[in-house]
């Protein structure tokens, strides 16, 4: 058994610090990792990641992160990844890694995703540059996205992603906005990999639990969903996907 | 005009301490009360305030002692007080913090008070001074209302407004003087002016892209005047932070706090994913 604690959109500021660490006490009995889904920080300054890096650090179990939308507010992406490397956190985007854990080795691949929208209903590389610039940008972090999964040699597969790869945990959301919040090339990224379980953030006032087309499990963890510090799946190595 | 005696003894005191002033050659501007009557409003009984600069002060009150009034020792640090008879006169020079500045005297107009030319502050300075000097123990709205129907069209509301930014005592006055459609909705902030549906689209987006709040995915409704707004935040200084701009960024309208604060409050229970 594999157990994977994860949360997303902490969205840390200095007058933060300190609160989410005093929430943090029992994970390293409870999981063998612990995902951050993006958008730790406010708005995506240096300093706010350096909230978020003394927040996460030295937990006991891995900490593996990807960023969110909000952590390229000010451009301070590479620094905030830095500042979270520095404090031996793992920071994918568009890669992976892999852990060992007393119930298997965990893969995890990364990416903070893009927007987009979902089948059929979905913005196509025509038209004007910002629009071909939107759709291209999300197509290529899914295919980065997909191919760190299958580089991954593990007994159990993870995707982690800020944006949602499905539309069932936006369920509350106005489907308005489901371009911005997610993209249906995310979940085939999941699908073609065998993948155990996706888990994202971004969709605040979504739902926790769905299912891609190929039937892994979805979880979106973002703060406001889960109410509660963060979630525990447990889950056997190399799940079989559940019949749709 | 209803003038008492008390009024009339005041003007008689005020005229005396302008042309003793005028005659040391401090700069000065009549202020308070008896500026907003010069300006129009009903006339006071209370006492006669003079603004001067702050390095005025002592020159001032030596004059005015020369010629007869006699200084009070105050403890405080912005207004001097001298008495001619029985009539308080007030030397303001850092009225709420702000000292009184050389520009401030230099817009003050020249008026006709009581048979003299007296320059008198400007109606917007007044306003502001008057606004600025609310606080917890002392806010009571009722003689500034009426100073502020009186001089309202002499008065640039969108400079006090901003002058004033920092008070919230000053703000619900002005909020006051909205709905009383003393003065109109607020013209130099353009979202003020919007429609509601475009209004709601803009403060979401404002709320998103201001640093100080960076909040996605407020949802904002806009009824009439009130402005609701609603969605999780993840603490409660940031809930603090989101209505205070959005109240910055709409003051004409009431803003209604809907927002909640992202409970950590459940079990960390574990999923079995079977």
């Amino acid at each position: 058994m594999i157990r994977i604690a994860a949360v997303g959109d902490v969205h840390l500021d200095e007058e933060m610090r300190g609160h989410y660490r005093s929430r943090l006490d029992g994970l390293a009995d409870s999981a063998d990792v612990l995902l951050l889904a993006g958008d730790l920080t406010k708005h995506g300054t240096a300093e706010e990641g350096d909230v978020v890096a003394a927040e996460f650090r030295g937990l006991g179990v891995p900490v593996v992160a990807v960023l969110g939308n909000h952590d390229y507010h000010c451009d301070a992406q590479d620094a905030i990844t830095e500042g979270l490397r520095a404090e031996g956190i793992t920071v994918l985007e568009g890669d992976g890694v892999t852990l060992d854990s007393p119930g298997g080795r965990i893969g995890i691949a990364g990416t903070k995703g893009f927007g987009g929208g979902f089948a059929g209903k979905c913005a196509s590389e025509f038209g004007e540059p910002e629009i071909k610039g939107f759709v291209r940008h999300g197509r290529q972090v899914a295919h980065r996205f997909g191919a760190a999964l299958r580089d991954l040699d593990a007994d159990l597969r993870v995707g982690l992603t800020h944006y949602a790869p499905v539309k069932d945990t936006l369920a509350g959301e106005p489907p308005e906005i489901y371009p911005f919040l997610g993209s249906y090339l995310l979940a085939e990224a999941v699908d073609g990999a065998k993948v155990g379980l996706a888990v994202h953030g971004h969709a605040h006032a979504g739902v926790e639990c769905g299912l891609t087309p190929g039937g892994v499990r979805v979880r979106n963890v973002a703060l406001p969903v889960l109410r509660r510090p963060y979630a525990v799946y447990r889950l056997e190595a190399v799940p079989e996907p559940v019949a749709v | 005009m209803r003038e008492g005696p008390e009024t009339a003894a005041l003007l008689t005191t005020l005229k005396r301490v302008a042309i003793i002033l005028k005659d040391a050659g401090v700069p000065f501007a009549l202020s308070g009360s008896f500026a907003a009557y010069a300006r129009g409003a009903t006339a006071s009984d209370h006492d006669v305030d003079f603004a001067v600069l702050p390095g005025d002060v002592e020159r001032a009150v030596d004059a005015l002692a020369r010629a007869g009034l006699e200084p009070v020792r105050v403890a405080e640090d912005w207004l001097a007080k001298m008495y001619d008879d029985a009539r308080q006169v007030d030397l303001i020079y850092r009225p709420s913090e702000h000292p009184v500045t050389p520009e401030m005297l230099g817009r003050a107009a020249p008026m006709k008070v009581n048979s003299i030319h007296v320059p008198v502050l400007d109606a917007t300075d007044l306003m502001v001074m008057l606004l600025r000097a609310f606080t917890e123990h002392h806010c009571d709205f009722s003689a500034p209302l009426e100073i502020a129907r009186a001089l309202r069209e002499q008065v640039d509301w969108p400079a006090v407004r901003a002058a004033t930014a920092d008070s919230p005592y000053a703000h619900a006055f002005l909020v006051l003087l909205r709905h009383l459609a003393v003065i109109g909705p607020n013209e130099e902030n353009p979202m003020a002016r919007e429609e509601p549906q475009y209004l709601a689209g803009h403060l979401q987006q404002a709320l998103a892209e201001d640093p100080r709040t960076g909040a996605l995915g407020i949802r904002v409704r806009v009824h009439g005047t009130d402005v609701h707004l609603s969605g999780d935040l993840p603490s409660r200084e940031r809930r603090r932070m989101v209505l205070a701009v959005a109240r910055e960024m709409v003051p004409d309208y009431v803003v209604h706090d809907d927002l909640s604060v992202d409970p950590m409050e459940g079990d960390t229970e574990e999923e079995r994913l079977a």
